[in-house]
């Protein structure tokens, strides 16, 4: 039998997930146990995947890369007799789930980039000479060094050469010391160039949170291999200050979610990029959070909180399905202009669910009417949320868990009441509600074309609207982005109802629809869809006007301007948009 | 498919919390491929971000 060949044992039983942790979960903060139990289950993944990572590299071809794993594998094994706590913590660093994931993909040819694939294999080297160096064992290997660094997770960077370059390093971890071959048996100690991993300790009400500030491990992000980026004094502060403050909030406003907070462990990965990008979370890097940093301290909380919540459920995803096996459906999620897997749809349900009693909670604290801020977002949340549930309606995809889910965050939705809310507030977030679904439907939603030519022969023949709904097929982004400033200056509005609604690239009607409401803005929209029937920007505005604040459901905007085309076609003349809309809402 | 039981769902996923790395290899994880393609299948939903 060969060396890797192993004498076969009886299955090991599955993890036992009660209801009550499901409960738990679903509800909303958890507990330490509870999370001790999500943490047990992402270990299970985290050793399945490296098993089947092993077991991948059988064929001749893969017979280096076999050897650095073995080689790596059995100084795992080594220090985990030593310190098993050390090699647990080390594989359940979000950066390691990450790679890993990353290292079957590539091997199975899902992934393709211009890492080379011995650079992948070659980290498993590098997570357990970090295994070694903590657990105090004595071992002499290889590992990759990429962009000029060789990095341990857990423990930092070293850099290697001053250049980029991409190798194999010999290394000595003696004494929990890392030392390179620089000649033939000659030493040389890497610690004048260690680059560590931070961490920042924040203090509020008793409780103390470890952050880890991870900018340089090359597997940090979530979709690809990165150079560090090693925050300046300046901006790590800024970072540090930042995370106090949140941490503040949190205890002070969420103490609820503390024991989960310190439990995640969280990894905080400092994003610049923009876009319009906020923070991002992983099923691969449970308790990590790529972010992009906010604005205030309440926005900082709000998204560690946020993220937390996607983690909680990925890692009951590993445990338990919400969805039954099948193709999974495209859906609305007003949160996100593309349209989402019906799983992505779920998480966010449950993460806006938090973000919403986050916000009430904040408002509930803050002096009233004062804090415009929390309450705008908590109605708008709020709004978001019931609108997915809405729109999502029966799904017989999911298991009795998953439909628990919707249950339960529609049940927290209701226990937040917006009553108290005042008026102009929960009026734009309901203007904002409309238009981010109109604006979705017209880029997405396709109407036939047969059944918006019979609708354009009953205008031409000045008959009533045919009381028959037109079902639109999903077309994602079959049209552009509508790239209406309506939304920007809804938001901008209700933060600042004093202030003057900034949005440069605002075309005719939006200002004045959040200045002076709809009837203002109609004819200006109006006109814009007659000038230009394609004005995508111009239909949602003028159906928006038209409707919103009169309580009706606005006609689908993709067949009204559909129809709007048709009958110019071939009528000729083009009707009167306003008129139109009219008789799509039987006025 | 997870299996639901009084008070419990028994998971697809194997409870591996207490195998040592030295004995893993020789475990039999018969639902190892529903855990692998639900790990790595989908890359494009990995990640849930949060945009402006």
């Amino acid at each position: 039998m060969p060396s890797h060949m192993v004498e076969p044992r009886p299955a090991l039983s599955g993890h036992r997930v009660s209801w009550e942790l499901i409960a738990q979960v679903f509800a909303g903060p958890v507990d330490a146990s509870a999370m001790g139990a999500l943490w047990d289950g992402q270990y299970s993944r985290r050793l399945l995947l490296l098993k089947i990572l092993r077991e991948s590299l059988s064929g001749p071809a893969e017979a280096g890369n076999r050897r650095t794993l073995d080689e790596a594998w059995h100084i795992l094994v080594e220090a985990e007799k030593h310190a098993p706590d050390v090699v647990r913590q080390i594989l359940l660093y979000p950066s390691v789930g990450t790679w890993l994931v990353r290292a079957i993909r590539r091997i199975r040819g899902i992934v393709h980039d211009d890492v080379p694939i011995w650079v992948d294999m070659g980290y498993l080297s590098s997570i357990a000479v970090a295994a070694a160096v903590r657990a105090g064992i004595d071992v002499r290997t290889t590992a990759p060094v990429w962009h000029g660094r060789l990095n341990l997770p857990t423990v930092g960077q070293f850099e290697v050469a001053e250049d980029d370059s991409t190798r194999v390093v010999r290394l000595w971890a003696k004494d929990s010391t890392v030392f390179l071959e620089s000649g033939d048996e000659i030493w040389n100690s890497v610690a004048v160039r260690s680059i560590p991993v931070r961490v920042h300790h924040s203090t509020a009400g008793g409780h103390t949170m470890r952050w880890t500030l991870d900018d340089t491990d090359p597997y940090r992000k979530f979709d690809s291999v990165s150079p560090p980026e090693r925050l300046g004094s300046a901006d790590l502060e800024s970072w540090r200050r930042k995370l106090d403050r949140a941490w503040e909030i949190l205890v002070e406003d969420h103490g609820d979610y503390v024991a989960e907070m310190l439990a995640a462990d969280p990894v905080i990965v400092p994003m610049t990029q923009g876009g319009g990008f906020v923070a991002s979370s992983s099923s691969a890097s449970f308790g990590a959070i790529c972010v992009a940093k906010p604005e205030t301290p309440a926005a900082m909380a709000e998204t560690v909180l946020h993220e937390i919540q996607h983690s909680k459920l990925n890692a009951l995803l590993d445990l338990v399905p919400l969805q039954r096996p099948g193709p999974d459906r495209l859906c609305y999620a007003p949160w996100r202009r593309d349209p989402r897997p019906l799983g992505g749809l779920l998480h966010g349900i449950y993460a806006f669910a938090g973000v919403t009693e986050y916000w009430y909670r904040r408002w509930c604290s803050q002096p009233r009417p004062g804090d415009r801020t929390a309450a705008f977002h908590f109605v708008h949340h709020q709004n978001q949320v019931r609108e997915a549930l809405r729109a999502l309606g029966p799904a017989d995809e999911l298991t009795e868990v998953g439909t628990r889910l919707l249950e339960v965050a529609s049940a927290r939705l209701d226990a937040c009441d917006a009553s108290q809310v005042s008026t102009d507030i929960r009026e734009l977030a309901a203007a904002l509600s409309v238009e981010s679904r109109l604006a979705w439907r017209m880029q997405h939603l396709e109407p036939a074309a047969d059944k918006v030519a019979q609708l354009a022969v009953h205008w031409c023949a000045g008959e009533s609207f045919p009381d028959r709904a037109v079902q639109s097929t999903l077309r994602p982004f079959h049209r552009s982005d509508a790239g209406s400033a309506l939304a920007g200056l809804l938001v901008a509005r209700a933060l600042d109802p004093d202030g003057q609604a900034i949005a440069s690239e605002a075309r005719s009607g939006e200002r004045e629809f959040v200045d002076r409401g709809g009837a203002e803005a109609m004819p200006a929209f109006a006109d814009r869809v007659r000038e230009d029937p394609d004005d995508d920007g111009g239909w949602i505005g003028l159906l928006l006007s038209m409707t919103v604040h009169g309580g009706d459901e606005p006609p689908p905007p993709e067949v009204v301007s559909a129809t709007y085309r048709r009958i110019a076609t071939i009528g000729g003349t083009p009707p009167d948009p306003v008129t139109l809309v009219e008789w799509f809402s039987h006025r | 498919m997870a299996e639901v039981l009084d008070g419990y769902v028994e998971s697809d996923l194997p409870d591996l919390t207490h195998v040592s790395l030295a004995d893993l290899p020789a475990v039999l994880v018969p639902q190892a491929s529903t855990v692998l393609d639900r790990a790595i299948e989908h890359p494009a939903q990995d990640q849930q971000v949060q945009q402006n």
